[in-house]
């Protein structure tokens, strides 16, 4: 139970329970409050910042990825277009470099266009097939697997663009064996403005060779389509070939461009395109996004983690370090609190006291005159024969002289209350005045059997102080000890050395005690808890007078129905007090 | 015996003599320091009630100044205001007995009249 409990007060504040037992004691603010405010504002301050920097530092991450992403993607698109067209640009200058050497004429013989085909496919790779055709579209020569000379192609769309453009590229359908075939035709002009078309069917492996052998990550490919979306080369995630792929067709742009989309299944993706001019061909590289992200966010889980760790840390270490600075302020508090309620208690003892003493001064004198008086009364009725047969009346007189007696006794109580004068300080064995002040007690704890224990250890040193007030304070003490007691109770008196320069003594008794209301009050003068019988009050006060005269100070610990512990403490060197502090009050 | 009476207050100079008077004593009361002076030189005393508070010298000067010109007188001190200190330095200066008022006729009796003893301070 114990590390628990005190773990718990690693956190909790001493005053979070304290609460109203303050009572009317005037705290410097509402400690509650203050706390909760206190710790709230810290935490906040503490985490707030690193948690929006955090958030700002994803951000820019994020942003910063992805336009790393973004220009790489183009970078690659870019040079990859670059690849694409300088191949393209290359079988066409192949083609043109036929048509500069050799002249029309001799590639309608027959075996000379084979010839050339063979050279295009041993030098180049990838030509299948070459023909001839006038620019009526008719083929007057070929070369190759299939058996298309005579063919017209007057009407053919790619017969009517190249001999409009001058070169002609065609997109990729299934050709010999079934494989797929792209179409290169370049115009051969003659000088009569007439023209000669040589045009070549490619396998496009080498086309397919160049994207596969881009530098991508997993999951990300390049390939070509159509300007319909059709693919022109095989895909691995968008689609079939010749088929329509999965991603929309992207717009029409001169520079390479990069897009964010999704693909079919919802995922995010990055797709770099460009139109390869002069093509009907559009180069599309396509990453996604996860694949790019997923090393970052691994590391961003790893600094989540510790970012977590940290406000729990910063939490704990808020919530203990205020909850130590609360305490030590509540603690500094209740030590002024209780310092200011001590000064009060002196200077209204002090007060009480000069009106004591003052009251006292003033009835002394009429006192005094009406004992005079009534003595000369008693006096002259001694003398004359008829007053002194007279009992009635001497007891008249008698009476007022008992009761001057006794006022008389009153403001001497209150004119020793009131006392100033310098204490005389002479060392004191306390063992010895122990006993020396249970001495007068002896007699009535035997007979009313009360048990009484002295514990004055050896190691007590003597103690420089006033003898005379100590015995009275100890001698207060007792009797209350003994008033408060039924018989066959238990008085314990020990003393204990309480760090070098204090010894405490402490009187217990096993009495009726006292209640908490009037522990409060118990030094105060006129209070008694004793009824009218018991005295006017004073006692503890004195007591407490005495105390503070001696430097040292009193408190009181009480339980109702169990007994009374009165603890004073007093200094060893009571002179060196004095000298310290400057003359009594 | 011849006994000076010495308190501010008339009242109780007045009366504490005629009880003394009644006892037997020779009582002459006064009600401040110079007469009292003065009367003790012209006059031969063998005792004095001395309150401490006189309207016109301290209490305490007159004690000294009695003493020095007659160090036999029976001085016994009867008081209101006087704390143990006063007391105590009455008696060392030569003072019989002190005594808070209101005191007890028999035992200023006492102290006048016996020899020696009674140097009580306050009871």
């Amino acid at each position: 139970m114990h590390p628990i409990k005190n773990f718990t007060t690693l956190f909790k504040p001493r005053f979070w329970h304290a609460g109203t037992s303050m009572g009317q004691a005037q705290t410097l603010f509402n400690y509650r409050r203050f706390f909760l405010g206190s710790v709230s504002i810290r935490a906040f301050v503490s985490i707030v910042p690193m948690a929006i920097l955090l958030m700002f530092t994803y951000m820019l991450q994020d942003t910063a990825i992805e336009n790393e992403n973004h220009l790489r993607t183009v970078r690659l698109t870019s040079n990859t277009r670059r690849t694409i067209t300088y191949f393209l640009q290359e079988r066409l200058d192949a083609l043109k470099f036929i048509v500069q050497q050799k002249d029309v004429e001799a590639l309608m013989a027959s075996d000379e266009l084979p010839q050339v085909l063979h050279n295009l496919k041993m030098g180049f790779g990838g030509f299948v097939d070459l023909g001839l055709i006038d620019d009526s579209g008719f083929q007057i020569s070929y070369s190759g697997p299939f058996s298309l000379k005579g063919k017209n192609y007057e009407d053919q769309e790619w017969f009517i663009r190249c001999a409009e453009e001058g070169t002609y590229v065609s997109d990729v359908f299934l050709g010999y064996r079934n494989l797929p075939h792209m179409i290169v035709a370049l115009r051969w002009p003659m000088e009569d403005s007439t023209f000669y078309i040589l045009r070549a069917t490619l396998d496009i492996q080498k086309l397919i060779q160049i994207l596969s052998s881009l530098d991508l990550a997993e999951k990300s490919e390049a390939f070509l389509c159509s300007r319909n979306g059709l693919l022109q080369t095989p895909s691995k995630y968008y689609g079939k070939m010749l088929e329509r792929m999965d991603l929309p067709v992207p717009e029409y742009s001169i520079h390479s461009q990069v897009v964010e989309a999704v693909d079919k299944t919802g995922n995010p993706i990055l797709i770099g395109y460009a139109y390869i001019e002069d093509s009907p061909f559009i180069l599309m590289v396509v990453k996604r996004s996860v694949e790019i992200m997923k090393g970052w966010h691994s590391i961003r889980q790893k600094i989540n983690w510790f970012f977590g760790m940290s406000v729990v840390t910063t939490l704990v270490v808020v919530l203990c370090i205020s909850t130590l600075m609360m305490n030590k302020i509540y603690d500094a508090d209740q030590t002024r609190l209780k310092a200011i309620e001590r000064l009060e208690t002196s200077s209204r003892l002090i007060s009480v006291g000069r009106l004591a003493a003052g009251v006292a001064h003033e009835i002394n004198n009429p006192l005094a005159v009406i004992g005079e008086n009534a003595g000369l009364i008693k006096d002259l009725f001694t003398l004359r024969k008829e007053y002194k047969q007279d009992k009635h009346l001497m007891e008249l007189v008698d009476a007022v002289l008992e009761s001057v007696e006794r006022s008389g006794q009153i403001t001497k109580e209150l004119l020793g209350f009131a006392r100033h004068f310098e204490p005389k300080i002479t060392p004191i064995q306390l063992s010895k005045t122990v006993s020396d002040v249970l001495s007068f007690h002896r007699k009535e704890a035997s007979y009313r059997n009360i048990d009484i224990h002295v514990d004055v250890p050896e190691d007590i040193p003597v103690i420089y102080s006033d003898h005379g007030r100590l015995q009275q304070i100890l001698l207060n003490l007792i009797n209350n000890a003994f008033q408060a007691m039924k018989n066959g109770g238990e008085l314990d008196i020990s003393v204990r050395k309480e760090g070098e320069k204090t010894v405490s003594i402490r009187v217990r008794d096993t009495g009726l005690g006292i209640s908490p209301e009037d522990e409060k009050r118990i030094f105060e003068p006129f209070f008694t808890t004793k009824g009218p019988e018991g005295g006017i009050g004073l006692g503890l006060s004195i007591t407490f007078g005495l105390v503070r005269k001696l430097k040292g100070d009193i408190s009181v610990q009480s339980k109702l129905g169990e007994g009374t512990t009165f603890v004073i403490n007093l200094p060893i060197d009571t002179q060196g007090e004095i000298r310290n502090e400057g003359p009594a009050r | 015996m011849k006994t000076l009476v010495v308190d501010d207050e008339k009242k109780i100079a007045d009366v504490l003599a005629q009880r003394l008077v009644l006892r037997g004593f020779d009582a002459t009361p006064v009600y401040d320091g110079g007469t009292a002076l003065s009367l003790l030189g012209k006059g031969s005393f063998d005792s004095m009630i001395l309150d401490l508070r006189l309207p016109d010298i301290d209490g305490i000067e007159v004690l000294r100044k009695t003493l020095e010109a007659f160090p036999h007188m029976r001085v016994v001190i009867l008081s209101g205001h006087a704390n143990d200190q006063d007391f105590k330095t009455c008696l060392e200066l030569g003072a019989i007995a002190c005594f808070h008022k209101p005191g007890k006729i028999s035992e200023l009796q006492a102290a006048l009249t016996q020899s020696s003893e009674n140097k009580n301070a306050s009871h």
